[in-house]
């Protein structure tokens, strides 16, 4: 069994489960809000290893032993229904959160991406975090602002210099080292590679932008990127990966 | 330069003063109260970064810190802060100061005792334990269900069983008693985390900068934070030697987590297999030294300077 874990909104999501299945992976598709709605919980931990066993309310079990790999597009737990008011309703979404962390961890098999404990898709990363990291992945990059907005005065008109970095204007998705996107691009998919590789993301979207001189450099990037511009290659990729 | 981040009267951070202070080191203090005098203004270009932080008539360059110790409480607690509206322009501000630093202590080039990333694994109890075996100590049977027959059947398997939180949020370990059981089904709203309750005696121990301060905790009580109250008198804390191995495991586990300074929970058993229950990212050291006269506040301080 192969998952794919997701939220209940995501368009990406639902693509791959169409492509994979139709390239013949053996695909359950969950979503937060049934995992949220699941009956049976079941997650042991011990020094010998972890596991677990899920009951959802439509039948399906998805028990840790019998999972080959995932692809984990989860981004949060969703707000929990029920008696639970107050304070407790926070306490109550920290638990949760805690929680799914850990039986995420205890999957077996390739998880593209495995969670972190700020991020159950993968690593999660400031503006100035990305950038440093882009820089020494070996991407260009532009300079970026580090400071309270309260503190920094407004850049002045004509200042490239000091001016935010543009909303990306192109993305390349790296899956499992390989590279999907703009051709124009290309010659940044080593440095895009070697991102994916330090943060430890098996899908990565990196976001890029021109910068003053026209060239495309580092603007941002996510390890929940949407997946649909790379198209059958990617599929074919992840149907591989997951086999 | 050391940058000291948090309410300087708090034990921990007024304890690391000191030491500093002692060994002639120059450092300035993030004092969170203050924030409203502060501000930082930096950079990252070229994959460095540069800027200042003001606090208050003091300017210090951030390419000049050389080491941070963070014991920074949550800004939105702050008394100055708490309870005001969404949206208020204070908050907002406040708010954005110590993200600005926040961001700066994850990215700057130095040591920091200790960065906000490798702290996350504390706040999953279950998913730390993953990452302890992993690196080579034993951890407790542990339980995380919204089914009370598995809990029963648990409790059949163990014997004594103890319950307590999966996050980080009261944080309190009690065990379970037939009592309890009666409340059993409220589990099914929210799974709850059950552990096997390890029988053996309480070792703590520090690790920072490739030292090892350990100490025994001698307590009947389940949590022997909460002594007093849950069996009438305070825990005993003694330096208590670390075997060589076990000290090497303890380093290599902080190591592996990415801490510089770790506040490891231990539990020996009669057979004297270390049992691990928490790497704690950000230890109240102090209660531990005022007890028993280690200096872990000297080796943090060390560890700084030597950045």
């Amino acid at each position: 069994m192969r998952l794919l874990l997701h939220d209940p909104v995501d368009a990406s999501a639902r693509w791959l489960r169409d492509g994979l299945r139709a390239r013949g992976v053996d695909l359950e598709a969950v979503s937060s809000a049934e995992l949220l709605r699941a009956r049976r919980w079941h997650h042991e931990v011990g020094t010998d290893g972890a596991s677990v066993a899920i009951a959802l309310v439509d039948g399906r079990t998805i028990p840790s032993a019998e999972v080959r790999g995932a692809v984990n597009r989860l981004t949060a737990v969703p707000p929990l229904s029920g008696p639970v008011a107050g304070d407790d309703r926070e306490y109550a979404a920290q638990e949760l959160h805690a929680f799914w962390l850990s039986w995420l961890a205890a999957l077996p098999g390739p998880m593209l991406n495995r969670p972190t404990p700020y991020s159950l898709c993968g690593l999660w990363l400031d503006g100035a975090q990305w950038t440093l990291r882009a820089a020494r992945a070996g991407l260009p990059c532009g300079p970026l602002t580090l400071g309270d907005a309260a503190q920094v005065p407004p850049p002045a008109a004509g200042d490239t210099a000091q001016a935010p970095p543009l909303g990306p204007t192109a993305w390349l998705v790296v899956a499992c080292g390989a590279v999907f996107g703009t051709p124009e691009a290309a010659p940044l998919a080593p440095g895009c590679t070697a991102l994916a590789r330090d943060v430890g993301a098996e899908l990565l979207g990196v976001g890029l932008a021109p910068g003053p001189d026209g060239d495309l450099r580092f603007a941002t990037a996510t390890t929940l990127p949407d997946l649909r511009p790379a198209g059958a290659p990617l599929l074919d990729l992840l149907a591989r990966r997951l086999a | 330069m050391i940058l000291l981040c948090g309410i300087p009267t708090e034990s921990p951070l007024a304890l690391v003063a000191q030491e500093l202070a002692a060994l002639g080191h120059p450092f300035a203090v993030f004092h969170q109260r203050r924030w409203a005098e502060y501000g930082l203004e930096g950079a990252v270009r070229d994959g460095c970064v540069t800027g200042r932080l003001r606090l208050g008539p003091l300017k210090v360059a951030l390419e000049e810190v050389r080491g941070v110790y963070t014991r920074l409480m949550d800004d939105r607690r702050l008394p100055d802060v708490e309870g005001r509206p969404a949206g208020d322009p204070w908050s907002a501000r406040c708010r954005a100061l110590h993200a600005a630093l926040a961001g700066w202590t994850e990215v700057m080039p130095g040591r920091v005792v200790n960065r906000a990333a490798p702290q996350g694994s504390n706040a999953s109890k279950p998913y730390q334990a993953q990452l302890i075996a992993r690196h080579g100590l034993a951890v407790p049977r542990t339980l995380v269900t919204n089914d009370p027959e598995a809990v029963l059947d648990f409790r059949r398997r163990h014997g004594r069983v103890i319950f307590k939180s999966i996050s980080g949020v009261r944080s309190i370990v009690r065990e379970l008693h037939d009592d309890d059981l009666r409340r059993l089904e409220r589990i099914r709203w929210c799974p709850v985390q059950f552990q096997e309750h390890v029988e053996g005696f309480d070792v703590r121990v520090h690790c920072v900068g490739g030292e090892v301060h350990a100490c025994a905790v001698a307590s009947e009580a389940v949590d022997y934070r909460y002594a007093v109250h849950q069996v009438g008198t305070p825990a005993v804390l003694e330096p208590y030697a670390l075997d060589g191995d076990l000290a090497t495991r303890c380093l290599a586990l902080t190591d592996a987590l990415g801490l510089e300074l770790s506040g490891i929970d231990l539990r020996l058993d009669g057979d004297g297999r270390a049992w691990c229950f928490e790497v704690n990212p950000s230890p109240a050291f102090s209660y531990y030294e005022h007890h028993t006269g280690l200096p872990i506040a000297r080796a943090i301080a060390r560890h700084l300077a030597a950045a």
